[in-house]
């Protein structure tokens, strides 16, 4: 197949040329360049993380006035903080004196901020309330400390319980930009609005590939054939000769691609796939199934019991709803260089059974040290490694392009949303071309 | 206190143990534990600390059976993991071994470890940090009826298995 990727284009600034989205020819090809240059690397920080909505945290990590989480958007530290009065705040994580990090830890408890440099202090609505020998160093009266308030995040907002921040003001409401992504938030544990928390733990874990290698694996069930056929067989031959019924039981339905499942592009850069569970019977959900049934029109419960949803937000989050639910955002140290953290959340008061349950079968897929993600992590260092050769192909991400819906298809409609493309083959990569046009378009300067 | 004779014995017992997995004798490696020996590898949590429970929480390895590890090492070889299809070569060592006899006949054994890892796809790499095992006495030996793994790192780089740790 011809391309018409502009590879070697000098002109740093022309990112559109990487990407050769052709419907008509049923082309859609990505250069390598995305994943293996620099420059493009420093373009994406400016353009993409810090400059519209990102995913920082769960809010559950945050229950006590004083409790933060630090992280970053893009190249920059901030952290988000439970205020005094219940809100959430968020900031610059860096001092506004001289620029020091106000706290190097992930995570922890400040009721007051102290900055380890000088010793300025500040509280959690991030307002200066104290300098040290302020008045040696500014004598008046009248000195008006505000000035040396912590920046907050120009925007910040949470969704079900997701906290995003944006470094840019001037950026849609987040359930706008979120768009029929909200509806599958709405979906996870319910039935909702059911309180969850965060489970005790993390996983996280430093991977050498570029981000978006990470990212386009998250819309991608494609792989799940291959790369995690060797889990499929690893847990049928465990439940065959241990005899597991019920909820000690992991379904393998999608992974052996047994199961209806379809995939969508909402917009925005956000994707979502599905697959019918096999078994709904097996997972903890299924323990709530009169609640669901009762609350929710049957579309929606269908939606809820009995098919697995797995979505991702551009740039930098990742939700499956599989036995448990696993939320993951990552971010770039280096073009080659990515650091992963995840958490499990559920809801609050389950069963013991249910909770183990959920935990093991998380564990067993999810943790960098269990049976499905390590396929995961060195299938992004191999790919990585592939996307350095500039000299072959491009990456092709045609599959499905034209069979694909414009529009809502059936499943869609039960759940109430409008994305811009449906496919009902979970073989398909449009998931992957809403991706990539959304980063073509935010790469270009535009909001999205 | 450790007891200096126990601690001696049990030492060789652990060396033995990490050269089974440094030779990739998994099986010989599996003989070694009870029907429903606990392997644990906690998680940290966001503020640095390793979790506390493993039940109540997700864990980098919490497996509650032999037949648990057993599956880890059916999953290697089916041959079609891509992690696990060129096992890296790994050496184990283990210092500062101590024991004690406590209630029940259980033994309690904390050791440090560092295992250096070499593969061709991740060059050289090194983990290191606590063991800590509950032993039973049998006619075979020791058996091992618990063992915790805590390694000093928060973040994981890469991955491991309960054959490379
Ligand atoms: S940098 Fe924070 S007080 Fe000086
Ligand atoms: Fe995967």
């Amino acid at each position: 197949m011809d391309t018409q990727l502009n590879d070697t284009s000098n002109d740093p600034g022309d990112f559109a040329a990487l990407v050769d989205d052709r419907p008509e020819d049923g082309v859609f090809q990505v250069s390598r360049r995305v994943y293996n240059d620099p420059a493009i690397l420093e373009a994406e920080y400016k353009n993409i993380f810090e400059a519209n909505w990102v995913f920082l945290a769960p809010e559950g990590l945050l229950k006590e006035p004083g409790d933060y989480v630090a992280t970053h958007i893009g190249r920059q530290p901030v952290f988000v903080i439970r205020q005094k009065d219940g809100g959430i705040g968020g900031f610059i994580n860096a001092c506004s004196h001289r620029g020091a990090m106000l706290t190097a830890c992930r995570a922890g408890t400040m009721t007051e901020i102290a900055c380890p440099y000088h010793g300025w202090r500040f509280n959690t609505d991030g307002q200066c309330t104290g300098i040290r020998a302020r008045r040696a160093g500014w004598p008046e009266d009248d000195f008006d400390q505000s000035r040396f308030d912590l920046k907050p995040l120009p925007r910040l907002e949470s969704y079900r319980g997701l906290i995003f921040a944006s470094l840019g003001a001037d950026v849609a409401p987040l359930n706008e930009h979120l768009g029929p992504i909200t509806a599958f938030l709405d979906l996870f544990c319910a039935p909702a609005p059911h309180e969850l928390e965060v489970v005790a733990g993390a996983s996280i874990h430093t991977v050498n590939c570029n981000w978006k290698v990470l990212h386009d694996n998250g819309p991608d069930p494609y792989h799940a054939a291959t790369v995690h056929g060797n889990f499929a067989a690893t847990i049928v031959h465990r439940d065959e000769i241990s005899g597991n019924t019920g909820l000690k039981k992991t379904e393998t339905g999608r992974l052996a691609g047994r199961v209806a499942a379809g995939m969508y592009a909402p917009g925005n850069g956000h994707t979502a796939f599905w697959a019918d569970k096999e078994t709904p019977e097996v997972y903890p959900v299924w323990a709530m199934k009169e609640q669901i049934q009762k609350s929710l029109p049957a579309g929606k419960a269908k939606w809820a019991l009995e098919r697995s949803r797995h979505v991702t937000v551009f740039p930098n989050l990742l939700v499956n709803e599989l036995a448990s639910t696993y939320i993951r955002t990552y971010r770039p140290l280096a073009i080659d260089r990515t650091e992963i953290s995840s958490w499990c959340l559920a809801p609050v008061g389950e069963a013991a059974d249910l909770r183990a349950a959920r935990l093991r079968k998380f564990e067993d897929f999810f943790m960098p040290t269990g049976m499905s993600t390590p396929d995961d992590v060195a299938i992004f260092e191999m790919a990585n490694q592939g996307n350095m050769a500039a000299a072959g192909h491009p990456n092709d991400m045609s599959r499905g392009m034209a069979a694909a819906t414009t529009g809502p298809d059936g499943p869609a409609l039960e759940l109430g949303i409008d994305p811009e493309m449906s496919s009902d083959q979970f073989t398909h990569e449009i998931t992957l071309q809403g991706v990539y046009r959304q980063w073509v378009k935010m790469m270009a300067g535009g909001n999205g | 206190m450790a007891d200096v004779a126990l601690s001696a014995e049990v030492a060789q017992f652990l060396y033995g143990e990490v050269l089974l997995l440094d030779e990739r004798r998994w099986d010989e490696w599996l003989a070694l534990y009870a029907e429903d020996a606990v392997f644990w590898v906690p998680s940290y949590t966001m503020q640095g600390e390793p979790v506390t429970d493993p039940e109540l929480s997700i864990n980098l390895i919490y497996i509650t059976s032999r037949a648990g590890l057993e599956d880890r090492i059916y999953r290697i070889r089916t041959g079609t993991s891509e992690a696990s299809v060129q096992m890296p070569r790994i050496c184990h060592q283990i210092s500062n071994v101590t024991a004690e006899a406590g209630e029940g006949g259980l033994i309690t054994v904390g050791a440090n470890f560092m295992v250096a890892s070499w593969s061709h796809r991740r060059g050289q790499e090194f983990r290191s940090g606590r063991y800590e095992y509950q032993l039973a006495r049998s006619e075979k030996g020791f058996l091992i009826r618990h063992k915790k793994v805590l390694p000093i790192e928060e973040i994981t780089d890469g991955w491991f298995d309960v054959v490379t740790i």
